[in-house]
């Protein structure tokens, strides 16, 4: 009897579609582990951030002052390459129209992903006689 | 003779399909965490932009909406009239849900006239009370003082209890509390308890509430009582004393709403005990 050796069209076929796969998994698999650094990242400097406003509504509207100061908190160390600003100002007239005794805060985090910045920025409104005063 | 059969297929697509699952719960979940992240930091960006439309109305009076370019955020703000609204039939006047100790505090005067003591407002004998949350399982117990003025400031106190459980002695106990829940005229809330106070002094100032015995913040409503020509409907209308307002901060896809309730002028809470206090209360 004749035994035929050889590997027969749908084996082939097979072997290729297994491998394509399992080559695209693992090509995809360290994106899918940046995205997770990067959504942690994200999480942890929006946290440092919402503090940093949060801070800022508990003083009273008189004691605060108009100026730039960087964001001091210990996870900032856990951002790679990280910094970040806490601006008051006075409420720009472009928002507030009425000329208000109002402050506009600024809070700016950022840091780098892989050697490509990413930040995020939080604005809002304090004002005399408002939330928490 | 030997037959081969063939195995390897079926081994090879048994491999495929865990590799297969693996890879997309790796991926699927790596998606879903950066969607999520990315969600909740527009949330932070919205809820901020709102708080700002708030303190933007609070200041200027106005409700003009508040953008900011900056970082894409931005607030438009609504603003009630000032309530309850003068009527014959008048809605209730409900309060945001109270703390333990926290005092409501309902003008029935008209606070708006610089007189001492202001003129009155509100001149029926009787006043609906709602208070309490129908499905907490903490019942909350009432505390109202009413302040008049008869030639001098005077105040009448009322204990409620809306359970078995919370009334001592000196307590009332409500037989008009029920889990069903209360609704009063002009709301979809529902309150635990009902109480309707009854032959009220002339010259009503204002009542305070404070909610007792509860560890859950609890709503809290009065509601004007008596009917009267529309001519006078300000003698049972309870004066207009309190602005609503809601602003809703958009950062992307997502929104954040921020309801504030204010009403104009307050007294302190201590305010009935600082009338009767032989010294100065100095807080």
């Amino acid at each position: 009897m004749k035994k035929e050796s050889g590997v027969s069209l749908i084996e082939s076929l097979l072997v290729v579609a297994v491998t394509g796969s399992l080559v695209f998994l693992l090509a995809a698999i360290p994106n899918a582990m940046m995205l997770l650094t990067k959504s942690r990242h994200l999480s942890l400097a929006r946290e440092i951030a919402v503090k940093q406003l949060e801070d800022k509504r508990t003083i009273s509207y008189s004691n605060l002052v108009n100026d730039s100061s960087p964001v001091n908190d210990t996870r900032l160390s856990l951002l790679p390459e990280s910094s970040g600003t806490v601006i008051v100002e006075d409420c720009s007239f472009s928002i507030c129209t009425n000329e208000e005794q109002a402050k506009q805060i600024t809070v700016n985090v950022s840091w780098k992903e892989n050697s490509k910045a990413q930040n995020i920025t939080l604005k809002t409104i304090i004002g005399a006689g408002g939330i928490n005063q | 003779m030997n037959r081969e059969r063939g195995q390897v297929v079926l081994i090879l697509i048994l491999v495929m399909t865990v590799a297969l699952a693996i890879g997309i719960s790796v991926v699927q979940r790596s998606l879903s965490d950066i969607s999520t992240s990315t969600k909740v930091e527009e949330s932070s960006r919205a809820f901020s932009a709102a708080e700002a439309g708030i303190e933007q109305a609070l200041n200027s009076g106005s409700t003009i909406p508040v953008t900011f370019a900056e970082n894409q955020s931005g607030a438009t703000v609504t603003k009630t009239d000032l309530l309850p609204v003068v009527s014959i039939h008048q809605d209730a006047l409900e309060f945001p849900p109270l703390s333990k100790e926290q005092t409501a505090h309902v003008w029935l005067a008209d606070y708006r006239v610089g007189s001492n003591p202001p003129p009155a407002h509100y001149i029926q004998n009787t006043l609906d009370i709602y208070w309490g949350d129908p499905i907490a399982t903490d019942k909350a117990a009432l505390e109202l003082t009413l302040i008049y003025y008869d030639g001098a400031y005077k105040t009448t106190k009322w204990y409620l209890s809306s359970d078995s459980s919370n009334t001592t002695s000196s307590f009332v106990l409500v037989t008009t509390c029920s889990t069903d829940g209360k609704i009063p005229q002009g709301s979809t809330t529902k309150y635990l308890c009902y109480k309707q106070l009854t032959g009220l002094p002339a010259n009503l100032m204002m009542i305070t509430a404070r909610l007792l015995y509860n560890s859950t913040s609890q709503p809290f409503a009065v509601q004007a009582v008596g009917t009267c020509a529309v001519a006078s409907a300000k003698d049972c209308s309870i004066p207009p004393q309190a602005t609503v307002f809601i602003s809703t901060g958009t950062a992307g896809q997502t929104q954040r709403r921020i309801k504030l309730f204010q009403i104009e002028k307050v007294a302190p809470p201590y305010f009935d005990y600082g009338l009767f206090s032989a010294g100065e209360i100095n807080k």
